[in-house]
C-alpha cells in the first residue's frame, strides 16, 4: 500500500513536470490602448471586483469600489471581456482608445447557476436529481457557529433537531426523516473529501452547500450515501486587489424555557399529602417547614451565556494564483456553570494556474481546534437514562449549596436528605475535551485534450483528541463520596486518507451534449488510541497521570487503548446526455469494496438513472408566464456500510479492565480478580451491505420571469437488508448481539420548496423561500417473523416507551391509553369487565383510568397501543429578507408538526416530586385536576407508560430576526474601507407549542428512543450584535 | 510532440487507476480480539474460559444493576419475607403479582444463566483439546463448568420451569431457536452434571483460587436438586456426605460482613472484590437495604410476618437470638446498623428512630466491610452450611428420622444461642411446618434465591403441598390478593425471548 501511493506520487510529479516542460510563454505585445472605464448594474450602481480581461490572454485586472479599472489592450486584438458574478459576462470589441461605461445586466434565468454535484457541478438547468442548494446568504445572516444548526429549515427535506443546548453538543440532522434503523446520518464530503461529519468547519468559510437527497444523485457516493450527502464547498479567492473581510458578533444567552420546580415548602406539603394517602409515614425532613434550607439550585447552576465569534480573512487573487487564508475564533461559555465550547479554526484555500491554464492545482489547508467544557447529556438508546440535568431538577431545595466550613466550600447535606450536592459535584469535577482536526487536500485539474480532463485530488485527515477528567476529593454523602482527587485521560488519533482520480470527458456534437465522468478512490482510516487513568491522585495540585498512586485495594491505575483500521476502495462513474437541452438523461454506478464485510460479500455494487424534460423548451409549449417547467424522475440505489469492523470474525473477548468476563478467586476480603476470556458473540461471515433503493419523482419551475421559482418531489425508499444489531434467543448464551442484515424499511414522502424574489428597481427589494416536507416510514420486516425491539426507556431497564416492529413507524410509542381519572371509588368499582370483575382493582379516586383496549377483561400489556412518533409529519422552515436603501432585514422561522414527544423529564419530576404540577394534583376538594392524585407508593401504577405522558411536540420557533444597517461609502472617503455592516438581532427568540417540557425540538442520536425526552441541556434565547467589515 | 505527451500522460493515469485493484488493500486484521482459531490452545486460555464462566454468576453483561437490581429483585420480591419500596420500579409489578412477560428481571435472570451455560459449553467442548495441560487440571475445569451449568439449571427450571435444554455452544446463526424441554428432563441434566462434576472437583482449592467450585460444592448442590424433587432418601444421604466437612460460623453475621468470605460455612458463594486494581467487581448492596438516614435506598425492608416470626426466636431467657439481631434492624435497645462513614460507626435504631419510613430493615450485607469506593466487594452465599443442615433435616423428617432432624436444627439454632427445640414438641407435620416457616426464613431470609424457590417447591410438590395464595395471604404479603395459583408460581418466559424464538410457549396465564 504504502509503496503504491509513493509510486504514484512520483508518476504525477513526472506529468506535472512534462507540461510544465513544454509549455511555451505568451508572446509580447505590440501597441497598447489604455482603457478608462466603469463598470455598474442597470441600476448604475458600481460593481466591484468585476473582472475585466482581454480576450484570449492573460492580461487582465478587476474593479475598484466605484467599479472603475483601467487596463491596456493591445490594438491588434482590441476585445475585452468583463464577468462578475451573478452579471450576464460582457464581450466588447474596442474601435478606439477611450472611457468605457460598461453596464453589465443581471443574470435572469437561475438556470444557468451551477450546483456542486458529486465529483463535479453541473448546471442548475441540467439536473435531473433531487438536489437542494443552501442559500449561503441566508446562512450568512444566522448567528451560529454550527453547521448542522445553520442548515435548519433551509432546505426542503432537511430535518434538524436542535439535540442539546450544550454549546459543545451537535444537532442531529437527517435528510428525508429515519431511513435507517442503522445510522440515518449523512454523509458529509468537504472540498471533495468524504467524511463522516463537518463540524469542525467554520461557517464563514463556506462557499456553497448542496443536499443531494435522491438516489440518483447520491449513487455516486455509493456505499455512504444512504442517509443522503451533505457537499460543503469551501470559499476561494476572488479575482482582484486583496479583499479583508472582518465578521464578528456578540450574543448574550438566557434559558428559553425552564421548568418549574416546588420550593421546600410546597414540596413537603405535596409529600406529605402522597404518605398520607397511601398510610404510610412520610420522610421526616418534610415535616418541620421551619427547619433546613430552602434552596433554588437551577439559580446556582444557570447562568447567563455569553457568545463571541470573530472571523478574518484574506483573500485575493490574480490570473494565475488565487488564495484565501482565513482565521475564525468562537466561544460560548454555556449556560451551565462548568460548561461551554471554544472553536479556532485556520483555513488556506490556493488555487494556482500552471500549463497555460491547462493545469489547475489546489492546495487546501484547514486547521480546527476545539476546546469543550464536556456536559452528561444522554445519548443514544436503550438505558441512556436521563441527562445530568435531572440531577439538579430532581435535588432537594432542602439541601445547602454551600458551607463555608467545607474544605471545598460546598455543603454535605444532612444524612437524611441523602446524598449529592450537584453544584458542588459539577464544580469540583472538571471534564474536557481538546480535539484537533487536521484537514490536507491536494487537488490537480488537467486538461489533457479536447474535452478530456483529468483530476487527483489526494487527501489527509488527521484528528487527534484528547479527552481528560479530574475530580477532585469530596464528601456530600455516602453515595456521592469520591475519597480521592482522581484523574483520567484518553488519546486518540485517527487518520483518514483518501485518494481519487477523476477522468472527465465533455462533448457536443450538434444537439447532442454528453458527459461522462469515470472515477477510482482508495480511503483507509486507522484509529489507535490510549486511555489510562487511576483513581487516587497524591495531590489534587497534580494534573498529570504521573501523579497516581496506589495506595490500598480500593486504588487503580488501569489502562486501555484501541487500534483499527478500515479500507474502502471503489470504482464509479456517472454519465449525462443531454438532446436540444430538452431532454436530459443521466446514469450513474459505483461499486465499493469494504474491508468491513467478510470475503464472500465485500463488494457492493449500486447504481441509479434518471431523466429530466425542459418542457418550456418545446415549441408547442407557449405559456408566456412560465419560464422554466421541468419534470424528472430518477431511480437508483445507494449502501450503508456504517458498522463497526471485524463483524464477521469469531471473536474472543478479553478486555482486562472490564468487570464483564473478570470473576474474582481468593481468600481474602478484596480478593484478586483474574480476567476471563470468551466467545460472546457470533461470528457472521454472510452480513453484506445495506441497500437503500429510491424512487423520485419532481418537477422544477419559475414562473414570472423567473421571480418564483418552486420545486417539488416526490419519494419513495425500501431500504432493505439493515444493517442492526438483532435480537437472538438468549438461550444461545451470546451475550453481544451479533449484527445482521435484519430489517427492511420504507420510507415515503414529499419536499417542496418555493422562492419569491421582488427585485424592483426603486430602494425596496425582498424575497421569500418556505419549504416544506414530509416523510413517513414503515418497517417491512424485522428479523424473525414477529421481531420486535422495544426502546425508549424511561427507567433502567424499565418502562420502555417505543416499540419497533413489522408494519408500523420505526420507534411508534407504545402504551397505555388513559381515560382520565376516577373521581370516586363508585366510578372504579363499575370499571367492570364481562365478568363482572373490577378492572383495576388497587385504583383509588384520584387514579389514571387506564382502557382495556383489546377488550380481554384484563389491563395488562396488551392492551398498549401504538401512538404516533417522535418524528415530525411536516417539517417547514420560512426565510424572508427584505432590503430598503441600505437597511436590511431578515426573519426565519421554522417548525415541526405532528411530532409527539414521551415527556420522561416530567414523569421523572412528578415521581421526585419536584414539579409545580403537584400543587395542582387530584385531592376530593379539586376532582376537576388533570394531575392524579398524590401517592408514593403508585398502587394503580399511574407512573406506566401512557398517554399521560405523550404529548404534542409540535411547534413554530422564530429562530432568527435581524436587523442590518449598511453604511453608505462615501462615508469612507479615501478609506480603504469599502463595506460596514452592522446589525443586531435576537435568536430563538419565540416559540409556539403545546409542549410542556424543556422544548419541543430537543432530540439525540438515538433511532428506536427518538422523542423521549430524558432532559436535555435546555436550549437558550439570545440576543446578538454584530459587525461586517470589508477593506 | 505534444500530442506524445499527452498519451504517455494517459498511460500513466491509466496504469494508476487500474493497477490497484489488489484484494489486499481491503484484508485488514482485528488487532483487537483473538479469534476462536488461536484460542484455546494454552492453560492460561483453559482458566480465562472458567473465569468467564463464573463471571456469568454476576450478571450477563457483568453489571452490578444487572445483578442486584435485575436479578436479586426478580428472585427476591415475589417471596413473603420481603416487602418491597413500592415507589421503586424494580421488580415491583413482580411483587404485585401483576407483572406481565414484558418485565425486564425474569429476562435479565434467564439471560445471565443461559450466558454461563453458553460458556460452560464453551469449556466443556473445548477444555478437554488443551493438551498442553495435565489430565486431571482439564478435567477439574470441565467439571466446573459442569457444576455451573448445573447451578444456571437449577435458577432456571425453579424459576420458569419450562425452558430449552441447551447443552452445546451453537454458533450458526439459523439454530439458535431451540424448543423447551421438559422439566423432568432439565432435572436429570443436573443430576447428571453434578454426579460427573463431584467426581472431578477437588476438595478445596489453594487460598489464591478459593472461590472456585468444589465436591463439597457439587454434593451440596445435588442434594438441594434431589431434595427440591423430593428425593428425600437421595438427599438425605448426599447431604450426610458433607456433613462434618464444614462447620457454621461462631459469628452469624460472619456470613454476611465479608470477613469470613470462604469459610468454613461457606459451601458456595458468588465472588465480588473491593479490589478495583483490575476491574470493578463490587455490588451495591450495602446501599440497597439500608435506611435513607444511613445512607440507603431502601429498596427493601423485612415484611411484618417475618419480623413477628423473628421476634418467636428468642433465647431462653426470653431475649432475641443472635440470627435475629445479625438479620434486622428494629425497635429494640441492642438493633444496631452500621452507617457509611469512614471510620463507619455503630448507630443504635434509637438514634435515628424518629427519622427512618419504616419500622424495621435489614442488616445482613448492610457492613463497611471490603468497601472499595462507595460499593463493597463482600460474597453473596448461595449456600451455606447452616442451609446444608437445615435442608437435611427437612430431608431427614420426611424420612421420619425426626429426632435426628431437631439435631440438625439445634445445631444451627445453638449457634445463634436460639432456645433449643425438643423433640417431644414436635409431630412430623409441625415439624415440617416449623421448618418450612420459621427455621428457614429467620435463618435465611432475604438470601440469594431462597425463600421464593422454597416457597415455589412447597407450592408445586407433592409432600404437604401448600396452596401459595393461602401461605402468602396468611403471612400478609399485600398483594397476596393478586396471586394467580397457576400462574404465578412461573415467572413468565421472557417476552423479548418468546419474540426472538417461536418455539417457546408461554407459561400459564400470561
Amino acid at each position: 500500500m504504502l509503496k503504491s501511493k509513493r509510486m504514484l506520487k512520483t508518476k504525477i510529479l513526472l506529468v506535472l513536470a512534462l507540461f510544465s516542460f513544454f509549455t511555451s510563454s505568451a508572446s509580447p505585445f505590440q501597441t497598447d490602448w489604455k482603457i478608462n472605464g466603469r463598470v455598474t448594474d442597470t441600476e448604475n450602481k458600481p460593481i466591484a471586483n468585476a473582472s475585466v480581461y482581454v480576450k484570449n490572454s492573460k492580461q487582465g485586472t478587476t474593479t475598484d469600489a466605484s467599479g472603475s479599472f483601467s487596463i491596456n489592450v493591445p490594438e491588434n486584438n482590441a476585445a475585452i471581456v468583463i464577468s462578475s458574478t451573478g452579471y450576464k459576462t460582457l464581450e466588447l470589441t474596442l474601435h478606439d482608445n477611450k472611457s468605457l461605461s460598461i453596464q453589465l445586466e443581471r443574470k435572469e434565468a437561475v438556470l444557468d447557476e451551477v450546483v456542486v454535484v458529486g465529483y463535479g457541478t453541473q448546471k442548475k438547468g441540467d439536473v435531473t436529481s433531487a438536489i437542494s442548494s443552501v442559500n449561503t446568504k441566508n446562512l450568512e445572516k444566522q448567528p451560529s457557529a454550527n453547521l448542522g444548526t445553520l442548515l435548519q429549515g433551509q432546505a426542503a427535506g432537511v430535518i434538524v433537531s436542535a439535540g442539546s443546548g450544550d454549546p459543545a453538543g451537535n444537532p442531529v440532522v437527517l435528510i428525508r426523516g429515519l431511513n435507517s434503523i442503522n445510522n440515518a446520518n449523512p454523509l458529509y464530503v468537504v472540498d471533495g473529501i468524504p467524511l463522516g461529519y463537518a463540524y469542525d468547519i467554520n461557517p464563514n468559510d463556506i462557499e456553497a452547500i448542496s443536499i443531494l437527497k435522491d438516489a440518483s444523485a447520491a449513487t455516486i457516493y455509493g456505499s455512504r450515501a444512504a442517509g443522503g450527502v451533505i457537499i460543503i464547498t469551501t470559499k476561494k479567492g476572488k479575482s482582484g486587489e486583496p479583499h479583508i473581510n472582518f465578521n464578528s458578533y456578540f450574543s448574550s444567552h438566557t434559558l428559553n424555557n425552564s421548568i418549574k420546580l416546588l420550593d421546600k415548602v410546597q414540596m413537603n406539603k405535596v409529600v406529605k399529602e402522597a404518605f398520607a394517602n397511601d398510610g404510610g409515614t412520610p420522610p421526616v425532613y418534610v415535616l418541620d417547614d421551619n427547619q433546613y434550607a430552602n434552596t433554588d439550585w437551577k439559580n446556582a447552576y444557570f447562568k447567563k451565556g455569553v457568545e463571541q465569534k470573530y472571523d478574518l480573512d484574506v483573500s485575493g487573487a490574480s490570473e494565475k494564483i488565487n488564495y484565501r487564508l482565513s482565521l475564525g475564533h468562537w466561544e460560548h461559555s454555556g449556560t451551565i456553570i462548568n460548561s461551554g465550547a471554544k472553536r479556532d479554526n485556520l483555513r488556506l484555500n490556493t488555487e494556482i494556474k500552471l500549463l497555460n491554464n491547462r493545469l489547475k492545482v489546489i492546495p487546501i489547508l484547514a486547521y480546527t481546534r476545539f476546546n469543550n467544557k464536556n456536559f452528561g447529556d444522554v445519548t443514544g438508546d436503550g438505558n441512556a437514562g436521563y441527562s445530568d440535568i435531572m440531577n439538579l431538577y430532581s435535588t432537594l431545595p432542602h439541601k445547602k449549596i454551600y458551607d463555608p466550613a467545607s474544605p471545598n466550600g460546598y455543603a454535605k447535606p444532612e444524612t437524611e436528605l441523602g446524598s449529592g450536592n450537584p453544584v458542588g459535584e459539577r464544580m469540583l469535577s472538571n471534564s474536557r475535551t481538546i480535539d484537533d482536526h487536521l484537514q490536507l487536500n491536494i487537488a490537480a485539474d488537467l486538461k489533457l485534450w479536447k474535452g478530456l480532463s483529468y483530476n487527483f485530488t489526494i487527501g489527509k485527515t488527521i484528528i487527534n483528541n484528547f479527552d481528560y477528567s479530574q475530580t477532585q476529593a469530596y464528601d456530600f454523602g455516602a453515595q456521592s463520596l469520591v475519597e480521592n482527587p482522581s484523574r483520567f485521560e484518553s488519546r486518540g488519533r485517527n487518520e483518514y486518507s483518501v485518494y481519487t482520480h477523476l477522468l472527465n470527458y465533455e462533448k457536443s456534437f450538434g444537439d447532442h451534449n454528453l458527459k461522462v465522468l469515470y472515477g477510482f478512490s482508495r480511503e483507509k482510516s486507522v484509529s489507535q488510541g490510549t486511555s489510562a487513568g487511576g483513581n487516587h491522585l497524591s495531590s489534587p495540585l497534580i494534573e498529570a497521570l504521573s501523579g497516581l498512586i496506589v495506595d490500598g485495594t480500593g486504588d487503580f491505575i488501569r489502562a486501555g487503548g484501541w487500534n483499527f483500521t478500515s479500507t474502502l476502495q471503489s470504482f464509479f462513474g456517472r454519465l449525462n446526455y443531454s438532446f436540444q437541452d430538452k431532454y436530459y438523461l443521466q446514469g450513474s454506478i459505483r461499486r465499493d469494496g469494504s474491508s468491513k464485510f467478510g470475503p464472500a460479500n465485500r463488494y457492493g455494487t449500486f447504481y441509479s438513472v434518471s431523466a429530466g424534460w425542459a418542457v418550456h423548451k418545446e415549441k408547442f409549449f407557449k405559456v408566456p408566464w412560465i419560464n422554466e417547467l421541468k419534470p424528472r424522475v430518477s431511480y437508483g440505489i445507494v449502501g450503508n456500510q456504517n458498522i463497526s469492523n471485524f463483524q464477521y470474525l469469531a471473536k474472543i473477548y478479553l478486555n482486562g479492565a472490564d468487570a464483564y468476563l473478570n470473576y474474582p478467586f481468593g481468600s481474602l476480603q478484596s480478593q484478586q480478580v483474574f480476567v476471563g476470556a470468551i466467545a460472546a458473540s457470533l461470528a457472521n461471515d454472510n452480513i453484506k451491505w445495506e441497500q437503500t433503493g429510491t424512487f423520485n419523482a419532481g418537477v422544477n419551475a419559475s414562473f414570472l420571469k423567473n421571480k418564483i421559482s418552486f420545486s417539488f418531489d416526490y419519494f419513495v425508499s425500501n431500504t432493505t437488508d439493515m444493517l442492526a444489531e438483532t435480537p437472538i434467543p438468549a438461550s444461545s448464551g451470546i451475550t453481544v448481539l451479533p449484527l445482521t442484515n435484519i430489517a427492511d424499511m420504507q420510507n415515503k414522502g414529499w419536499e417542496s420548496s418555493i422562492t419569491y424574489r421582488h427585485d424592483s428597481k426603486k430602494d425596496f427589494s425582498f424575497d421569500i423561500t418556505a419549504n416544506l416536507s414530509h416523510s413517513v416510514n414503515k418497517i417491512i420486516r424485522l428479523g424473525y417473523d414477529e421481531g420486535v425491539v422495544a426502546d425508549g426507556y424511561v427507567d433502567y431497564n424499565n418502562r420502555a416507551t417505543t416499540i419497533t416492529k413489522k408494519g408500523i413507524a420505526l420507534a411508534s410509542f407504545y402504551l397505555y391509553q388513559s381515560a382520565g381519572i376516577f373521581k370516586s371509588q363508585a366510578e372504579i368499582d363499575a370499571y367492570k369487565n364481562k365478568n363482572g370483575d373490577v378492572l383495576q382493582p388497587n385504583a383509588h379516586p384520584g387514579d389514571l383510568k387506564f382502557l382495556d383496549t383489546n377488550g380481554d377483561g384484563v389491563i395488562d400489556d396488551g392492551d398498549k397501543v401504538i401512538m404516533g412518533n417522535g418524528l415530525p409529519k411536516l417539517d417547514f422552515g420560512l426565510t424572508f429578507n427584505a432590503s430598503y436603501k441600505s437597511f436590511d432585514f431578515s426573519l426565519f422561522f421554522n417548525g415541526k408538526q405532528g411530532q409527539k414527544m414521551y415527556n420522561g423529564a416530567q414523569m421523572f419530576l412528578n415521581r421526585f416530586y419536584r414539579s409545580e404540577n403537584l400543587l395542582n394534583s387530584w385531592t376530593p376538594a379539586n376532582p376537576d385536576a388533570t394531575m392524579y392524585r398524590l401517592s408514593n407508593a403508585d398502587p394503580n401504577e399511574n407512573l406506566r407508560v401512557s398517554d399521560f405522558y405523550l404529548e404534542d411536540a409540535s411547534f413554530i420557533r422564530l429562530r432568527n430576526i435581524q436587523l442590518g444597517y449598511s453604511f453608505p461609502k462615501k462615508l469612507f472617503g479615501n478609506t480603504s474601507i469599502n463595506r460596514l455592516r452592522i446589525y443586531i438581532g435576537a435568536y430563538n427568540l419565540l416559540t409556539i407549542t403545546k409542549y410542556t417540557g424543556l422544548d419541543p425540538d430537543l432530540s439525540n442520536n438515538g433511532i428506536f428512543s427518538r422523542g423521549v425526552d430524558r432532559g436535555y441541556y435546555p436550549l437558550s434565547r439570545s440576543f446578538v450584535a454584530g459587525i461586517n467589515l470589508g477593506l | 510532440m505534444k500530442k506524445y505527451i499527452k498519451i504517455t500522460a494517459l498511460l500513466l493515469l491509466g496504469s494508476n487507476i487500474f493497477h490497484s485493484c489488489s484484494k489486499d488493500y481491503l484484508e485488514q486484521d482485528d488487532k483487537q480480539n483473538l479469534t476462536e482459531n488461536t484460542f484455546w490452545t494454552t492453560r492460561q486460555h483453559a482458566l480465562q474460559g472458567i473465569t468467564a464462566t463464573y463471571a456469568a454468576l454476576q450478571g450477563h453483561d457483568g453489571s452490578k444493576w444487572t445483578f442486584f437490581e435485575e436479578m436479586y429483585t426478580t428472585l427476591a420480591y415475589k417471596g413473603d419475607d420481603i416487602k418491597n419500596n413500592t415507589n421503586e420500579p424494580y421488580g415491583k409489578s413482580l411483587a404485585a403479582f401483576t407483572n406481565g412477560a414484558d418485565e425486564s428481571g425474569p429476562w435479565n435472570l434467564w439471560a445471565s444463566c443461559y450466558a454461563g451455560i453458553g460458556r460452560a459449553n464453551q469449556v466443556i467442548e473445548k477444555v478437554p483439546g488443551i493438551k498442553v495441560m495435565t489430565e486431571q487440571e482439564r478435567n477439574e475445569i470441565v467439571g466446573e463448568a459442569k457444576f455451573l451449568r448445573a447451578y444456571n439449571y437449577f435458577i432456571l427450571v425453579n424459576g420458569f420451569e419450562n425452558v430449552p435444554l441447551v447443552l452445546k455452544f451453537e454458533k450458526d446463526i439459523n439454530k439458535l431457536q431451540v424448543p423447551q424441554a421438559a422439566a423432568t428432563a432439565v432435572w436429570a441434566q443436573i443430576e447428571k452434571d453434578l454426579m460427573e462434576a463431584e467426581q472431578v472437583l477437588p476438595s478445596s482449592y489453594p487460598a489464591e483460587y478459593r472461590g472456585r467450585a468444589t465436591k463439597g460444592a457439587a454434593k451440596a448442590l445435588t442434594g438441594k436438586a434431589y431434595l427440591y424433587q423430593e428425593k428425600w432418601p437421595l438427599a438425605e444421604t448426599k447431604f450426610k456426605e458433607i456433613v462434618g466437612q464444614y462447620s457454621l460460623n461462631s459469628n452469624y453475621i460472619d456470613n454476611f460482613n465479608g470477613l469470613s468470605e470462604n469459610g468454613s460455612e461457606s459451601v458456595f458463594e458468588i465472588q465480588f472484590s473491593g479490589d478495583r486494581s483490575v476491574s470493578d467487581e463490587r455490588h451495591p448492596f450495602n446501599f440497597e437495604i439500608r435506611p435513607y438516614v444511613l445512607d440507603g435506598w431502601e429498596l427493601f425492608t423485612p415484611s411484618d410476618w417475618l419480623v413477628t416470626e423473628m421476634k418467636k426466636d428468642t433465647l431462653p431467657n426470653g431475649k432475641y437470638s443472635d440470627r435475629v439481631y445479625g438479620s434486622i434492624f428494629f425497635n429494640d435497645p441492642n438493633s444496631e446498623m452500621w452507617d457509611l462513614n469512614v471510620p463507619a460507626n455503630l448507630v443504635p435504631y434509637s438514634a435515628v428512630a424518629g427519622s427512618l419510613q419504616e419500622p424495621y430493615y435489614f442488616n445482613k450485607y448492610a457492613y463497611p466491610n471490603d468497601r472499595g469506593g462507595s460499593y463493597v466487594g463482600i460474597n453473596i452465599s448461595v449456600i451455606r452450611y447452616a442451609d446444608v443442615l437445615l435442608m437435611l433435616a427437612e430431608a431427614l423428617n420426611e424420612n421420619n428420622k425426626k429426632a435426628e432432624a431437631i439435631d440438625r436444627i439445634n445445631e444451627v439454632r445453638s449457634r445463634s444461642k436460639s432456645k433449643l427445640l425438643v423433640d417431644a414438641s414436635f409431630t412430623k407435620d409441625q415439624l415440617r411446618n416449623q421448618i418450612r416457616h420459621h427455621e428457614r426464613p429467620v435463618e435465611l431470609s432475604m438470601e440469594w434465591a431462597g425463600r421464593w424457590f422454597d416457597l415455589a417447591r412447597w407450592g408445586r410438590g407433592n409432600t404437604a403441598k401448600e396452596t401459595l395464595k393461602t401461605v402468602l395471604t396468611s403471612h400478609t404479603k399485600p398483594s397476596a390478593g393478586n396471586y394467580v395459583e397457576t400462574k404465578h408460581i412461573r415467572y413468565p418466559i421472557p417476552l423479548k425471548e418468546i419474540n426472538v424464538n417461536p418455539l417457546l410457549k408461554q407459561n400459564s396465564g400470561y
